[in-house]
C-alpha cells in the first residue's frame, strides 16, 4: 500500500510555504496565464522559481495549473509559457485542453496531469488519457467510491481526487452561469460564484414555489475526512484540497489536520481508531458546512444550502507565532484575545498543545490584558516552546 | 451551408437541412429523447436527402458504459450522418468497436480553440461544434486554422449549467413544495431563466434567446459548414415562420429578417457572445 501524496492549493508564495510546512507532500498553483484562478494572486516566473526551489528542497512537489478553455491567439504564447514552466523545473501542469498534449510534448519534457475541468468519470474515458501520455487524472468531483475502484480495477494510472473545500454546483467545465450573467468566463477563470445568488423558483406556468429560503444552486463544502483510510485502500494517488484563495491559517489547519489522519492510518492500520476531534478542528476553521457529497453515493437534499447559510467570519486564529524566547511566544495579532482566553498552539514541529493566557506583554513592555489591535506583536507566556510559523487559536 | 433543427418534439415537421437527435439515457441538455428504434421514423429524413445526426452528450459514468457500446454498435444501422460527443470514452470506444460514422467534437462550452478541433481531428474526429461563448471573430479565427466541419449556433436559448445534482426536486423536497413536471423557471433581476431538472439532473437555460439568424450570411462566408437553430422553448409556428425567414435571407433584406425574428421572439432575444469578448482577468495584476 504506497502512502498517498497529500496536495494543497497555493495561492500565493507565502500559502505555498505554510503548506508545505504543515506537511503537503505537494502544492498546486497557478501562473499569471492560463490558470483557473485569475483573481488568486498567483505567481510570477520569479515567484514561481522560488517556490519550486523551497519546495525542492523539502523533497516536495510543486504543480502548475494551466487549465482554461484555451482561445486560438493564445497558442503561441502558450508554447514559450510552457517552455518557461519546464525550465523553472515544475514537476507537472494541470491541463484540461488537450491541445496542451502536442504543444508540451513537442517543446518541453513536462509531466502532464489532467484536470478536473474534463470531468472525467468512467475508465474508458481514463484509458484515452493514459494512451495520450497523461500520467494523473483528477477525477470529477461526481465519482463515487465505488466508481473510483473500478477505474482502478480497468486503469493503471494515478488518480488524484477532491478530499475537502468548495464544489461546483455542476460538473465542471459545464457552467457559463458566469458568462451570461456577469460577463465573465468560468472556464477562463473568471467564476463569479452565481451558484451562491439566491433566485426565485416560478412553475411552467409561472407560479412562484416560495420555500422558507430562496432557491440557489449553492452546495456544502466536501470533507472526506473520514473516508481517509477507504481512500487510501482503494489506492488513490493524490489526495486534493480546494481553495487557492483561502488564508494561510486554512490551509495550515486543514493540512495538519489530514496530515495527522494519513499518517495515523499509514502507521497503524489495524488499531486505526478515526479521532472525531479533528472533525470539530477542521469545522471550526471553515466557515461553511461540509458533508461527504458524491463520494459515498449519499448526494442529495443534504448537500445542498436550501436552509440559508451561515458564513461566520473566523474569528479563531488569533496569532502568528513570529518567535520564541525565554518562555515568552512573539505573537502577531489577527483577532481579538485576552488574559484567560483558553487558546490552542499547533504547529509543524510542535505537538497540538493548550492552555490558559495568563501573562501578556506589549511593544513597550507594559504587562496588559487585552489584545485588540490588528498585527499588533505582543509577547504571551507560554511554557513550552514554539517555532516562527506556528500558530496560536481560540479552543473551543 | 446546412441549417440543422434540433426539434422541440418528435412529430415536428422537419423544415431545414437535417435534425440532431438526442437518445435516451445518453444525450442531456436536448428537447426529448427517442430510442434507437425511434430512429426508424427519421429515415424518410435520409430518403430527403437531409442529414440525420445523433447527440451523445451526457457525461458518462462506468454504469453508463454498458448502454454507450451497446448504442453505438446499434447506431451502425442506421444511416446516421455523425455523432456529437461530451464525453472522451466515446473517442475510445469508436476506435475499439471499429465504428464507422463520424464524430463531431461536442464539449459545449470548452470548444473554443482551432489547436483542440486539430486535435480530435487528429484522432479521426470529422466536426466541432464550437462554443456559444465566443465571439464571431474567434470562430473566423478558427476556421482559418483548422479543416474539420464547424457546427455554430444560430437561433435558441442556449444551456449555461448542467449538473448532475436534483436542485430543483431537492429544494422542493426540502419545503415540503409539490412537484409538477420538469420545467420550471428561475427569475433574477428582471430576467427569466428556464429549467429543467430530469432524470439526468438538472439544466438552466439562457434567458434570452439567440438570434443570429442573419449573421448565417457571414458564417457562410468564412466557411462553416452547419449552422445549428434549437427549437425549444420556442413555439411552433414561431419557429417554422422563422425558418421561412432564414431560407430566403439576403444582404439585401437581413435587416428585415432580423427585426421580424426578433418580433416573433417578443424581443427577448441577444447575439450571445458574438459581439462581446468575456472579461478573462479581473484584475490587470502581474505580469
Amino acid at each position: 500500500m504506497n502512502k498517498p501524496e497529500l496536495l494543497a492549493p497555493a495561492g500565493s508564495l507565502e500559502k505555498l510555504k505554510f503548506a508545505l510546512l504543515y506537511g503537503a507532500d505537494a502544492v498546486y498553483l497557478g501562473g499569471t496565464m492560463f490558470g483557473l484562478r485569475a483573481n488568486a494572486s498567483n505567481f510570477t516566473l520569479k515567484e514561481l522559481k522560488e517556490g519550486v526551489e523551497f519546495a525542492h528542497n523539502l523533497h516536495k512537489k510543486v504543480y502548475v495549473t494551466v487549465n482554461i478553455a484555451l482561445h486560438t491567439s493564445e497558442l503561441n504564447a502558450l508554447t514559450n509559457y510552457l517552455k518557461e514552466l519546464d525550465q523553472i523545473g515544475i514537476d507537472a501542469i494541470i491541463i484540461s485542453d488537450p491541445a496542451i498534449i502536442s504543444l508540451a510534448k513537442e517543446n518541453t519534457n513536462l509531466e502532464l496531469h489532467l484536470s478536473t475541468q474534463q470531468s472525467t468519470l468512467n475508465y474508458e474515458a481514463v484509458k484515452f488519457w493514459k494512451e495520450e501520455g497523461i500520467t494523473r487524472i483528477v477525477l470529477g468531483r461526481e465519482t463515487t467510491s465505488e466508481e473510483i475502484m473500478e477505474i482502478k480495477k480497468h486503469v493503471d494510472i494515478e488518480i488524484e481526487c477532491f478530499i475537502h473545500g468548495a464544489m461546483c454546483a455542476s460538473y465542471s467545465g459545464r457552467c457559463v452561469l458566469s458568462n451570461f450573467l456577469t460577463a465573465r468566463d468560468s472556464n477562463r477563470g473568471g467564476c463569479s460564484q452565481i451558484c451562491r445568488w439566491d433566485f426565485d423558483l416560478l412553475d411552467k406556468g409561472g407560479k412562484a414555489l416560495i420555500g422558507e429560503k430562496p432557491f440557489t444552486f449553492c452546495t456544502k463544502d466536501l470533507s472526506l475526512l473520514a473516508y481517509i483510510p477507504d481512500m487510501i485502500d482503494i489506492g488513490i494517488t493524490s489526495f486534493k484540497i480546494e481553495g487557492r484563495m483561502r488564508s494561510i491559517y486554512y490551509i495550515a489547519t486543514v493540512v495538519d489536520i489530514y496530515r495527522k489522519v494519513i499518517d495515523e492510518y499509514m502507521q497503524q492500520k489495524e488499531n486505526y481508531e478515526y479521532n472525531k476531534e479533528y472533525e470539530k478542528v477542521l469545522a471550526n476553521c471553515a466557515n461553511r458546512d461540509s458533508v461527504p457529497q458524491f463520494f459515498d453515493g449519499s448526494e442529495g437534499v443534504e448537500c445542498q444550502y436550501y436552509n440559508g447559510r451561515v458564513e461566520i467570519s473566523n474569528q479563531d486564529f488569533l496569532g502568528l507565532i513570529l518567535d520564541y524566547q525565554d518562555g515568552y511566544a512573539v505573537i502577531e495579532e489577527r483577532n481579538y484575545f485576552k488574559v484567560g482566553d483558553m487558546v490552542e498552539f499547533f504547529g509543524p514541529n510542535i505537538d497540538t498543545f493548550q492552555m490558559k493566557i495568563e501573562e501578556i506583554i506589549d511593544e513597550t513592555g507594559e504587562t496588559i490584558d487585552i489584545v485588540r489591535h490588528p498585527k499588533q506583536v505582543v509577547k504571551v507566556k507560554v511554557n513550552k516552546p514554539l517555532y516562527p510559523n506556528d500558530f496560536m487559536r481560540i479552543k473551543k | 451551408m446546412k441549417i440543422l433543427t434540433i426539434p422541440s418534439k418528435k412529430s415536428e415537421k422537419i423544415l431545414t437541412d437535417g435534425v440532431i437527435l438526442g437518445i435516451q439515457n445518453l444525450s442531456v441538455n436536448m428537447p426529448f429523447y427517442i430510442s434507437i428504434e425511434d430512429l426508424n421514423e427519421y429515415k424518410k429524413l435520409k430518403e430527403e436527402g437531409k442529414k440525420v445526426f445523433i447527440m451523445l452528450n451526457k457525461n458518462m459514468h462506468n454504469k453508463d458504459l454498458e448502454s454507450l457500446k451497446k448504442t453505438m454498435l446499434e447506431l451502425e444501422k442506421y444511416p446516421i450522418d455523425g455523432v456529437f460527443y461530451y464525453d472522451i470514452s466515446i473517442v475510445r470506444l469508436k476506435k475499439e468497436l471499429q465504428i464507422t460514422y463520424p464524430l463531431i467534437w461536442s464539449q459545449e462550452h470548452l470548444t473554443t480553440n482551432a489547436g483542440t478541433c486539430n486535435f480530435w481531428a487528429s484522432h479521426g474526429v470529422k466536426g466541432t461544434y464550437l462554443s456559444s461563448e465566443i465571439t464571431l471573430e474567434e470562430i473566423k479565427e478558427i476556421r482559418k486554422n483548422t479543416d474539420v466541419s464547424l457546427f455554430v449556433n444560430v437561433f435558441g436559448y442556449l444551456p449555461m449549467f448542467d449538473s448532475k445534482r436534483h436542485l430543483v426536486k431537492n429544494y422542493l423536497e426540502c419545503f415540503g413544495l409539490e412537484e409538477n413536471g420538469n420545467l420550471y423557471y428561475l427569475e433574477k433581476e428582471g430576467k427569466t431563466y428556464p429549467i429543467i431538472d430530469d432524470n439526468n439532473g438538472t439544466v438552466v437555460y439562457s434567458a434570452h434567446i439567440l438570434n443570429a439568424i442573419t449573421e448565417i450570411l457571414e458564417l457562410e462566408r468564412m466557411g462553416i459548414e452547419y449552422a445549428i437553430l434549437n427549437s425549444f422553448l420556442i413555439e411552433e409556428n414561431v419557429f417554422c415562420q422563422i425558418v421561412s425567414l432564414l431560407q430566403n435571407l439576403t444582404e439585401g433584406n437581413k435587416e428585415q429578417v432580423e427585426s421580424s425574428v426578433n418580433e416573433l421572439c417578443r424581443q427577448n432575444v441577444d447575439k450571445g457572445f458574438l459581439y462581446t469578448e468575456t472579461i478573462y482577468k479581473i484584475k490587470g495584476e502581474k505580469e
